[in-house]
């Protein structure tokens, strides 16, 4: 079978290729993030990075015309769980990767995709989502900043918000308003951003887990390339819906960040809460919980999987999908959550050396996380989507 | 876990449509309201259950030398679903899923006597194992004592479901050890005709379906009704926990499919402030939670069953959750399907109860939530 070859291949490869030390968790700082300023942790790093990037394997279905891997997607998830298999870290991290190259595809030029993709492949430049703005968050297309047409440029002015790695990327992909009078979601383009141009500042955001994940953006008398636009002049949000699924579903396939402890909720309960002399967790109503939360991951680890496999079948359910986004981040803020409750004060350390690093990281996840529910359209927006979409309620009512 | 249980084939897919459409045409819910309206005994029909046997439903457990098709569990859980979306009433479960199991750990002889006869719908059977408030095999106080070439049954088991008119009984007994132990468990097929008529008490439960105690006082069967070890049913008690779980899931995800489907539809026709109820958020989100549970539910479902057929290690674990997850989403999409249908959620005109007691009815049997919820932590190692 064709398939099994494939696999058979994969494994070998990478068997051959992906250096020992980079088959183990990377944490923040062994992460590769695409730039100008691609650096890399180790030289182990930038061999593994060397090897997939000629392979084109750090955009696997990015077809080989632009240095992609070339694979449809059933063989790059045979990659993915290849790579899963062995553990071997993700060789490129980059927001342009996961969203902005599908759209490109699916809606840029040629003269567009020649320049950005193979960019992109080989990580040479990183890319942020302005999206969301001050007065635009689960509305999004109520966004303000705004791209007046003058000459051969455009000119923005205007705010973005919860920008990822918005203070380290070398380009932006945005939603600017072109037409102020028409119906919100009519007005609005799809445009692409050079950080360095004059009129771009940006500011770090702190957030309450510590980090600076996000940035605040500001545009004034922004000039920008009308060559930037993406696809047509105020048919921005077609790019933006299909880009939104992307993410989505980057964001329910995520398999936790780089901060998550090393220990499964059961290994941190038998360790610290630990086992009655009839070998029952000591703690009955943590054992009630853990046996829930188990559940719920089985449940969802096993439907993600019926999402993957309606995709070979012959009729795919359309409204499976649109859950996923959803019950994957209230699943995972819920597993924080107990995962606290178990570690107790040691669950606790801000930072300093009296705290493992699995203690701190478990902490600091708690907190991030509670971003993910809210980032990618929060959980209240998915459930308006799933009752529009996929029960087809009518809408209009009172919200 | 492999994604390929994730989906069904051609197969199932045929079954699957011919399930639906026969137990649409000779089983609507209409047709249990009238037999609980007109107190039928049996409750089931006779001629339906002669269907099953001729869609080869009956034999779908019983291996092929027996008559059987051998189809598996896959095929079961469909016909369970269908059965629930319906609201059927049959002694399938009892026969075809539970005493199925059960037998085929019988002898040679007993297996070439009831299964063909099973496979062709020509009898039914009833598992009695419960005697008191819930599933506690371990608390077995019925005992089967040896005396020469018998044994002699004592003591009375409770909620028997199709005890009252099945025309076999299989009796988990204690032939060894004491209460609250599983070693010393044996079972026995005991023909109903052998309990005299006062030893029967037939219950009216929730469901309506059929349920009764059975006094075993001083019923003497051969040794050769003894199914499988002396003393080993505690690992048969096991197995059918297993399977009874799945099976009952399925059959609560073919009720909580009716319900949701129900529901979503009187959203959009019930109208209240001059709007469709269903345009309301609070109601939308509501909705959309549900719709979540219940996709999550047939993942962990399918699951179940595929884990039952390719007898992989961690199938209890499937098995547990699935049931336990079952229980969950029925009575979150039992309550609020009565609660959005407003006053009318509470009439007996509505179906809509008729499927809500069925669902509750499923609770205690074997295992209920904590039962299954605490058998997946002890497999899991806490």
């Amino acid at each position: 079978m064709e398939q099994t070859e494939f696999r058979q291949e994969v494994r070998e490869w990478l068997e051959a290729n992906c250096p020992p030390s980079q088959r183990q968790p990377a944490d923040r700082t062994e992460q590769v993030w695409s730039g100008r300023d691609l650096r890399f942790p180790s030289d182990d790093a930038r061999l593994w990075f060397e090897r997939m990037r000629d392979k084109g394997w750090t955009t696997p279905e990015i077809p080989t015309a632009y240095g992609g891997g070339g694979l449809n997607p059933h063989e790059a998830q045979i990659l993915s769980k290849e790579m899963k298999r062995i553990g071997a870290r993700t060789p490129l991290y980059d927001h342009g990767i996961w969203m902005l190259a599908p759209a490109l595809l699916e809606f840029g030029n040629e003269a567009q995709r020649e320049r950005f993709l193979p960019e992109i492949v080989r990580g040479e430049v990183s890319w942020c989502q302005g999206y969301s703005e001050p007065g635009a968050g689960s509305d999004l297309a109520g966004l303000q900043t705004r791209a007046v047409r003058d000459g051969d440029e455009y000119v923005v002015d205007g705010a973005k918000i919860w920008t990822s790695a918005g203070c380290e990327s070398d380009w932006m992909f945005c939603l600017v308003r072109t037409d102020p009078e028409a119906p919100k979601r009519e007005g609005i383009s799809f445009l692409l951003i050079d950080m360095s141009t004059p009129g771009v500042s940006r500011a770090p955001i702190r957030m309450i887990s510590g980090e600076s994940e996000f940035a605040q953006i500001t545009f004034e008398s922004v000039r920008v390339p009308v060559e930037n636009l993406v696809h047509e002049e105020n048919r921005g949000w077609e790019v933006a819906k299909g880009l939104l699924r992307h993410e989505r579903k980057f964001m329910s396939e995520f398999e936790g960040g780089a901060l998550d402890p090393s220990f499964t909720l059961r290994e941190a309960a038998l360790d610290y809460i630990g086992l009655d002399a009839e070998g029952r967790l000591a703690d009955a109503t943590l054992r009630e919980n853990l046996v829930d939360l188990e559940m719920e991951r089985r449940a969802v680890k096993l439907t993600t999987q019926r999402v993957y496999a309606q995709y070979r079948g012959s009729a795919p359910d359309h409204r499976l999908p649109l859950i996923m986004k959803y019950v994957s981040t209230e699943t995972k803020k819920r597993e924080d959550e107990l995962a606290t409750d178990i570690l107790g004060y040691r669950g606790l350390g801000w930072e300093g050396d009296s705290f493992t690093k699995d203690e701190l990281n478990s902490l600091r996840v708690l907190l991030f996380d509670k971003a993910l529910s809210i980032a990618g359209g929060t959980s209240e927006v998915q459930l308006n989507i799933i009752s529009r979409n996929a029960l087809q309620l009518p809408q209009g009512g009172a919200r | 876990m492999t994604a390929m249980s994730q989906l069904m084939g051609d197969e199932e897919l045929q079954l699957r449509g011919a399930a639906a459409e026969m137990l649409r045409k000779e089983s609507p819910v209409s047709a249990f309201r009238r037999q609980r309206d007109d107190d039928c005994q049996p409750r089931y029909d006779a001629a339906l259950w002669s269907q099953f046997g001729a869609m080869g439903w009956t034999g779908m457990l019983v291996p092929e030398a027996h008559g059987g098709l051998a189809f598996g569990h896959r095929g079961v859980g469909l016909v369970c679903e269908e059965m629930g979306r319906n609201l059927v009433a049959s002694p399938f479960v009892a026969t075809a899923i539970h005493a199925v199991t059960l037998l085929a750990h019988g002898s040679e002889a007993l297996q070439a006597q009831l299964l063909p006869a099973i496979v062709a719908a020509e009898t039914t059977v009833a598992v009695a194992v419960d005697e008191g408030r819930g599933f506690a095999p371990q608390n077995t106080a019925v005992t089967a004592v040896r005396e020469g070439d018998e044994y002699l049954l004592h003591g009375t088991k409770s909620f028997v479901a199709g005890g009252g008119h099945a025309q076999y009984l299989i009796v988990l007994a204690r032939t060894s050890g004491s209460v609250g132990e599983m070693q010393g468990l044996s079972l026995f097929i005991v023909p109903a005709n052998a309990l005299e008529a006062s030893q029967r008490e037939t219950l009216n439960m929730v469901d309506q379906l059929d349920y009764a105690n059975l006094s075993f006082e001083g019923v003497r069967i051969p040794l050769s009704a003894l199914i499988g070890e002396e003393g080993g049913a505690g690992a048969y008690m096991d197995e059918l926990v297993d399977v009874a779980a799945a099976h009952s899931a399925s059959e609560l995800l073919g009720i909580v499919d009716a319900l949701f489907d129900t529901t979503v539809e009187y959203l959009k026709v019930r109208e209240q402030f001059d709007a469709p109820i269903g345009s309301f958020q609070a109601l939308q989100h509501r909705a959309a939670l549900m719709f979540t549970r219940i996709e999550l539910l047939r993942s962990v479902v399918l699951d179940a069953r595929a884990a039952l057929d390719e007898v992989r290690e961690e199938r209890a674990i499937a098995c547990s959750h699935a049931r336990v997850m079952a229980l969950e989403v029925a009575q979150l999409v039992g309550t609020e399907t009565i609660q959005m249908h407003g006053g009318i959620g509470v009439t007996d005109e509505l179906d809509v109860g008729l499927y809500y007691k069925r669902a509750i009815a499923l609770r205690p049997t074997y295992g209920d939530r904590s039962y299954h919820r605490d058998r997946y932590a002890r497999l899991s190692g806490y």
